[in-house]
């Protein structure tokens, strides 16, 4: 065999190797990560925590500053995003009301305006 | 070429493939299926995220949902330890809420209200009445001030819960103060309490349950003096029975 397929042969066992450690032996690990990494189905659950507070006191201050720190985006978007997902992922018929009505009140709220 | 650079060749393919994978692995195209979950989250958000949680329990009074969602944090100390030290944080002034910015005592209250569900969710001994009521968010900013023990009395009262340590604490003003830790120490043991969480008892009340035969240290944190050797009386029934009595202790700002 020439020595140029024994090279390749053992290059490609290394990658392969290399893949299966760092993919499924020793996968990364995110530390110290903010908010914005989490996966969607936290994400949603984390704004279905910013619907629920909304719903005891109709301030959307509150939940507008918790989905500021999930997301660059306007609160109202990321709001409306966790309610596509909860819709499409079965939530319960009370949890994407509690969703509905958090994005109704982020789409007419401006900062600093009390309800 | 000799057989010694022929297994020299296979080493360095082997040696950069692996290096190569790992590169990829690591760095050019992670695991999209890694579990990104709130225990991957800094310090500071992970305090975020268990307020939010707090705060969203205050309001649906949802336990169960509650502790699935702590329990994303994987908090090494557990999550009462977690919530309470939190409060201790928010407290002295270490932390504060970006969500709540302008509020002092509502994320102390949402805190300490969820640590003391999951208190007595383990059976911790805080009976008595019972917590149904939605507290309302609203109350007086308790400060670091020593508090002394201004009465200290034994309650011989059928009605109450047995052996039933009860404390107030209030104001140089004489007024309630909520959201005050409470340290119950006794052989064995120990139980964080805060007041107000049973707020149709008075914003500055909280309780404990005493064993008989056992003796109880009571400490307003952080820094009062102790209250020791406090111990549950035996009483007297009108029928003659003996029941186990309770404390009253009266703590006030000077």
């Amino acid at each position: 065999m020439p020595r140029w397929i024994k090279f390749l042969l053992a290059l490609v066992l290394g990658l392969a190797s290399g893949l299966i450690y760092g993919w499924l032996i020793s996968p990364v690990e995110y530390v110290d990560t903010t908010p914005e990494i989490l996966s969607m189905d936290y994400r949603a659950d984390y704004v279905l925590m910013a619907a629920e507070i909304y719903a005891s006191s109709l301030d959307p201050e509150p939940a507008a500053r918790a989905l500021a720190l999930l997301s660059s985006l306007p609160p109202a978007f990321t709001a409306a995003e966790a309610l596509a997902y909860a819709q499409a992922s079965g939530y319960t018929q009370s949890d994407i009301l509690l969703l509905q009505d958090l994005t109704s009140a982020l789409q007419t709220w401006q900062p600093g305006v009390s309800p | 070429m000799t057989r010694g650079h022929q297994w020299l060749e296979l080493a360095l393919g082997l040696l950069f493939g692996l290096s190569l994978g790992m590169v990829i692995a690591w760095w050019i195209a992670p695991n999209a299926r890694m579990d990104l979950s709130p225990a991957a989250l800094r310090a500071d958000y992970k305090d975020e995220y268990r307020l939010l949680v707090a705060s969203a329990y205050a309001a649906t009074s949802d336990l169960g949902r509650a502790q699935t969602r702590l329990s994303l944090l994987r908090d090494n100390e557990g999550p009462v330890q977690s919530l309470l030290d939190q409060v201790l944080r928010l407290r002295s002034g270490q932390a504060q809420s970006n969500i709540f910015p302008d509020a002092s005592e509502q994320p102390v209250y949402a805190l300490a209200l969820l640590a003391n569900a999951l208190q007595q969710s383990d059976n911790a001994p805080t009976p008595g009445p019972s917590d149904t009521t939605t507290p309302v968010i609203s109350l007086p900013t308790a400060t670091f001030a020593p508090f002394a023990l201004v009465s200290q009395e034994t309650a011989c009262d059928a009605a109450l819960p047995e052996g039933l340590g009860r404390i107030q604490v209030r104001d140089a003003g004489g007024q309630p103060l909520a959201g005050v830790e409470i340290l119950v120490s006794w052989e064995g043991g120990q139980q964080r309490l805060f007041t107000g969480l049973k707020p149709e008892l008075g914003n500055g009340y909280a309780d404990f349950v005493m064993a008989p035969g056992t003796f109880y240290s009571v400490q307003l944190m952080p820094s009062s003096t102790p209250v020791a050797s406090l111990i549950a009386p035996e009483c007297d029934a009108e029928d003659g029975a003996v029941f186990l009595g309770g404390i009253l202790l009266v703590f006030e700002q000077p």
